[in-house]
């Protein structure tokens, strides 16, 4: 153990980037990442190979162990002469995606895991696209092969059909996701796509079972039948996966399928493969599998099948040489910045980049630090990737700034090889490796360097929609600052996860998801603080208003509103719809508008802006019927837009005032300079809005897509008493015209992804629509015969979902959940039976229950604003005995 | 058997039954409602008469299951429809609080002090609000109890000096602006001073003083008082903001 912590230390300090390789590995939930790591681990003896795939040493957290899912991304550096490995063990939950981003910033190599069963998922798609985008190598793993023929029993040709079918899959994603890409900088497609595609010849798939721990790629075989039937390797390989076969005079020939053939990979690697399974796993044969063994040259020790088995596959076809064989072919830490996508998406023309490309270790340091470790003490220890240069204890580097020379030094007070779930302490560190450093100030996403002149490195790591929020304090009060305290650490731990202090003073967690928040704060308990109080999930909602094509033109003309308070101020507007294309635009040019607002933004990408939102305007919002917007002529939506006040506040930006008052020429916001003059008390009013925008009078949620068109506007300015009040005014004017409209909720929505056995479909369904989940797609995997159904659902239904679903499914079905997109519920929160036949079809309470209007109630219930409650729901049913009767 | 004597009963009658009484013109006029529904009508939750009424029908004595007679409601009322009669001894007429309304008004008004707390105070070191949740938490830590008789208001105020010992909070000052013309302004200063608990700019223009600073709120009137005594209508009293916090959400992460 010793030599090898030695020969690990001179390796991170010596070795050429050429031999470095960042790799890391990536696949939707329980593929089999942790199980895959562990066989390569255990090829540097850090665990029995006996263990490997089950012990899961990457998970070394608790709750990971009892949960079987990885929860954080953790590192290994693995060292197999020639090559140094970094290895990089990623979760595969939707909730830690933000993990997986750090993780793929951190490598330059994907080694992305399929389970040969389930095929592609959600997130393997998902997983491809970041790739991609990235432009790091991808190695397809093919994982859990065993399955095919212990649990399916599927023949050689089946297993070879699926395989073939499933690689098709994956090649077609891969497709999908360059068509998107390359139209955006207009690349040669096919060229891209021969790059990236999979093809089991080409050395870049690799056939395995963790489980097991055993891999082949092609070649592995090849090498064997070449010796074998005595062909040359060299010919073999390009057709040992694809439609060919071979006579009895050993010549390969095509269209194997047509002649109904045996392909060359299912003679060749299948059928043996197939008949060890077999003999270890189904039959149980210790002699016959000794036999074979003797056959390969292997001596077997176990005196069980099963052991046997897999003693067997493990010499005969180790996992760890099979993937550090197709990971030697991948770019090394240098070559891999070479590529043209990956250090452009990564630092866009940035001076540091003749540096990284050169990646040389009598450099300039530059340090990438990606991701903080929790650790005991006050120190703080990240991990990060040394890009050129090299890292020395005790060196004092600088904290580059975004622009000009840095002010900030630190100074690395430790580095340390990472080793899963221990670290070896080490000096110093070459260029192109990852290892951990500890010193006094460390901030995510920063960039270290011994030359301060330069700019930091731009790698943002985009973080999902956080959507599920709580409230949360202590049952202690004196426990409050350090909870304060204590959030602030794990904000700084994990980039997911936001801090807030809402409007109240409450302190709010903002996390990705259920199971991130159950991990969140099983990070606080371990960290001493136990009894805390954690609200019921908050989400957000958002308010708006439609058109009620019902309406008629004199009615919309009713919809205006007035405030007068005295003589001294006289408000007169009405609230518009501004329809979903206007949201949608607004909503995409999000910073563009604060940019406006504070005054910064760019001239001519404001006037490209006004350009684009008045075509959008003129086309759409004339056509929304029941609407003041009907059939409106365009040169009154042209000035309308022109003379646009305001846009809304921070939060609530898809809001628009317009100012429709004649005389009143306020200066532009588009172009400050022109003519125009600013009213007094003119930040009343804009104040008024967006007090207005930030809480809507359905529940105090903030709106989106509404228009307050301002028609006259008349004030005292000698009344001292009116300046006070106008603000409050504006607001209350604003919610009373909204309220002459039709009001809805808007709720964010989940995509919802199950997986599922046929038999338990049904109970699937009854959970979905109990759920409020709209279904859109039912899909057979013909391989696995489980059901994929796909469903939208709101987010607020969302809670303990799965656990339900696991419940009454027997545990056969199992769900994702990922945030789709904002929809208006289509449900009048305020509606009540009104006509004798809406009475006799819904009764008198309103049978059937109002979605909208319960949503609404608990926002409002939580907030402490009035409900329209019962003390009691019906007078006859009161119990009326003494309670204990 | 002898009127006087009652078998005893197991039945207890009249369970489900509030009596909502009103006297007029000397006589006693009683309706019979369900429970726990007189005062969700009173403030328009419950909209349908049936839910509240037992029956459409005025009593002199529910109990008893007397009803009152024609002419004694025409006579205090006017009118003879006896559900509009019922309609204003509901709206009118003095009502037994049943136990759930009861449990919901305390609770309400429980809520309420703490909320007017949380308004009312700020965190001294932060500036920001105190959540009333926390506020929640610490009266019931100090044992507090509503006294039904007195204002949300009252009771908060008071309630404020007491929590001061187990929480760190403070009374949300006021921002204000004064202005003393020439005259007046170096007699009424050194008084000015000693109510502001925090100046935050004391200038001398031209021998006239303009004064911004944070007060208390409770020493708002008083400030008022001799600003309009001393200077006879001549000084300026401007509020700059009812409460000096901080905002808003903050992310602080």
């Amino acid at each position: 153990m010793e030599s090898l912590e030695q020969s690990l230390r001179e390796a991170v300090a010596s070795k050429p980037a050429e031999h470095i390789r960042n790799v890391c590995l990536v696949a939707h939930v329980d593929h089999g990442k942790t199980s895959f790591a562990d066989s390569l681990v255990s090829a540097n003896a850090v665990i029995s190979s006996r263990m490997a795939g089950k012990l899961r040493y990457m998970d070394s957290r608790e709750d990971e162990q009892t949960r079987g899912i990885t929860m954080k991304s953790s590192g290994i550096t693995l060292l197999c002469d020639p090559l140094l490995i970094n290895l990089i063990d990623s979760p595969g939950h939707v909730d830690f995606s933000g993990e997986v981003t750090s993780a793929l910033i951190l490598s330059d190599i994907a080694l992305l895991l399929v389970d040969v069963i389930e095929g592609v998922c959600s997130q393997t798609e998902a997983l491809i696209r970041q790739v991609i985008r990235n432009g790091q190598a991808m190695i397809l793993l093919i994982n859990k092969i065993d399955r095919l023929r212990v649990e399916l029993k599927m023949s050689a040709s089946e297993a070879y059909q699926h395989m073939a079918r499933l690689i098709e899959g994956v090649n077609s994603c891969i497709s999908q996701v360059l068509g998107g890409l390359v139209l955006e900088d207009e690349g040669d497609i096919e060229e891209v796509e021969t790059r990236y595609h999979f093809d089991p010849c080409k050395g870049n798939v690799i056939f395995s079972s963790a489980l097991h721990s055993f891999a082949f790629g092609c070649e592995d075989f090849a090498g064997l039948a070449a010796t074998k039937l005595k062909i040359d390797k060299g010919q073999l390989i390009p057709s040992m996966f694809g439609d060919y076969w071979m006579d009895s005079s050993m010549n390969i020939r095509d269209n194997a399928s047509a002649k109904s053939k045996a392909t060359i990979f299912e003679r060749l690697v299948l059928e043996p493969l197939w008949k060890l399974h077999d003999l270890g796993l189904i039959d149980s044969d210790v002699g016959k599998l000794q036999e074979a063994a003797s056959k390969l040259k292997i001596t077997l020790k176990s005196r069980r099948a099963n052991e046997a088995f897999d003693e067997l596959m493990r010499s005969w076809l180790p996992l760890p040489k099979a993937a550090f064989r197709a990971v030697a072919r991948a770019p090394s830490a240098r070559a891999t910045f070479q590529t043209k996508h990956r250090l452009e998406h990564l630092t866009k023309g940035h001076p540091l980049k003749e540096l990284v490309l050169k990646c040389d270790p009598l450099g300039i340091t530059v340090v990438f630090v990606v991701k903080l470790l929790p650790v005991e003490g006050g120190r703080r220890r990240a991990i990060c990737r040394v890009l050129s240069g090299m890292v020395r204890k005790g060196d004092e580097l600088w904290v580059l700034q975004q622009q000009g020379t840095s002010t900030e030094s630190t100074k690395i007070e430790g580095i340390s090889i990472l080793r899963g779930r221990d670290s070896i302490p080490t000096d110093t560190v070459t260029s192109g490796m990852i290892c951990a450093i500890d010193a006094e100030t460390l901030l995510q996403n920063t960039t270290l360097s011994s030359d301060p002149t330069y700019g930091c490195l731009r790698i943002g790591s985009q973080t999902g929609e956080a959507l599920v929020r709580v409230s949360i304090s202590t049952q202690q009060l004196d426990d409050m600052d350090e909870l304060r305290e204590k959030l602030k650490l794990l904000a700084l731990l994990d980039t997911s996860l936001k801090i807030m202090e809402l409007e109240n003073g409450e302190l709010a967690m903002i996390t990705a998801g259920e199971v991130h928040l159950q991990k969140c704060i099983k990070d606080l308990n371990d960290l001493g603080l136990v009894d805390l109080d954690v609200s019921e999930p908050i989400v957000p909602f958002m308010e708006t208003v439609i058109e009620d094509p019902a309406l008629a033109a004199p009615q919309i003309l009713e919809q205006e509103t007035e405030c007068r308070i005295r003589e001294a101020l006289l408000i007169r507007m009405r609230v518009v719809p501004l329809g979903e294309e206007v949201v949608k635009f607004l909503d995409a040019n999000g910073s563009l508008i604060s940019s406006i607002r504070r005054g910064e933004a760019d001239t001519q990408e404001m006037a490209d802006f006004e350009k684009k939102l008045t075509v959008i305007c003129v086309e759409t919002l004339p056509t929304l019927k029941g609407t003041w917007w009907y059939r409106k002529p365009k040169e009154l939506i042209e000035s309308m837009i022109e003379r646009i006040w305001t846009f809304g506040p921070e939060r609530a930006r898809s809001n628009l005032l317009f100012n429709s008052i004649d005389g009143y020429d306020r200066e532009l916001i588009w172009r400050r300079t022109e003519y125009g003059s600013v009213r007094r008390f003119d930040q009343a009013i804009v104040g008024g809005f967006e007090l207005f925008c930030n809480s809507g009078p359905l529940c105090n949620e903030q709106m989106n897509g509404v228009g307050v068109v301002m028609e006259e506007w008349r004030v005292d300015e000698e009344d001292a008493a009116i300046a006070g009040q106008m603000m409050s005014a504006m607001r209350a004017t604003c919610s009373a015209a909204t309220k002459k409209l039709a009001l809805r909720l808007v709720a964010a929505m989940y995509k919802c992804t199950v997986t599922t056995a046929s038999q338990a479909l049904g109970k699937v369904h009854a959970v979905l629509s109990q759920r409020k989940a709209k279904v859109i797609s039912e899909d057979i995997n013909e391989a696995t015969n489980l059901f994929e159904v796909v469903s939208l659902m709101p987010v607020v239904e969302s809670f303990s979902f799965c656990d339900q679903l696991r419940k009454y499914t027997s545990g056969m079905a199992s769900a994702q959940l990922q945030f789709s997109h904002w929809q208006v519920i289509d449900e009048d929160p305020y509606w009540t039976p009104s006509t004798i036949e809406e009475i006799e079809e819904f009764g008198l309470k309103g049978d059937s229950p109002n979605h909208a209007r319960g949503y609404m109630d608990t926002v409002r219930r939580r907030k402490g604003l009035p409900t329209e409650d019962l003390i009691v729901e019906s007078a006859e049913k009161q119990r009326n005995l003494k309670k204990n009767k | 058997m002898s009127k006087n004597i009652k078998t005893p009963t197991n039945q207890k009658v009249l369970t489900n039954v509030a009596v909502v009484r009103m006297k007029k013109t000397g006589k006693r006029f009683e309706i019979a409602c369900y429970k726990n529904k007189v005062v969700n009508w009173r403030n328009r939750t419950e909209k349908d008469i049936d839910e509240v009424l037992q029956t459409h029908t005025v009593f002199s004595n529910v109990s008893k299951g007397q009803l009152s007679k024609k002419e004694e409601l025409i006579a205090a009322f006017g009118i003879e429809d006896q559900l509009e009669i019922c309609k204003i001894i509901l709206e009118k007429g003095d009502l037994q609080v049943s136990e759930k309304e009861r449990q919901a008004a305390s609770d309400q008004s429980l809520k309420e002090v703490s909320q007017l707390i949380a308004s009312m105070v700020v965190n001294p070191e932060t500036k920001r609000p105190v959540p009333p949740s926390v506020i929640d938490k610490a009266l019931q830590e100090m044992h507090f109890s509503l006294k039904p008789n007195r204002s949300s208001k009252q009771q908060a105020l008071e309630a404020i000096p007491k929590l001061r010992e187990s929480l760190k909070i403070e009374r949300a000052k006021m921002r204000i602006r004064v202005a003393i013309p020439t005259k007046e302004a170096k007699v009424i200063h050194p008084k000015l001073k000693t109510l502001f608990s925090d100046v935050e700019q004391d200038d001398w223009q031209d021998g006239s003083l303009e004064l911004v600073g944070l007060i208390e709120p409770g020493s708002f009137r008083s400030l008022d008082d001799l600003i309009r005594n001393e200077t006879k209508g001549s000084g300026r009293l401007e509020i700059l903001s009812l409460k000096d916090v901080v905002e808003g959400e903050v992310q602080i992460s």
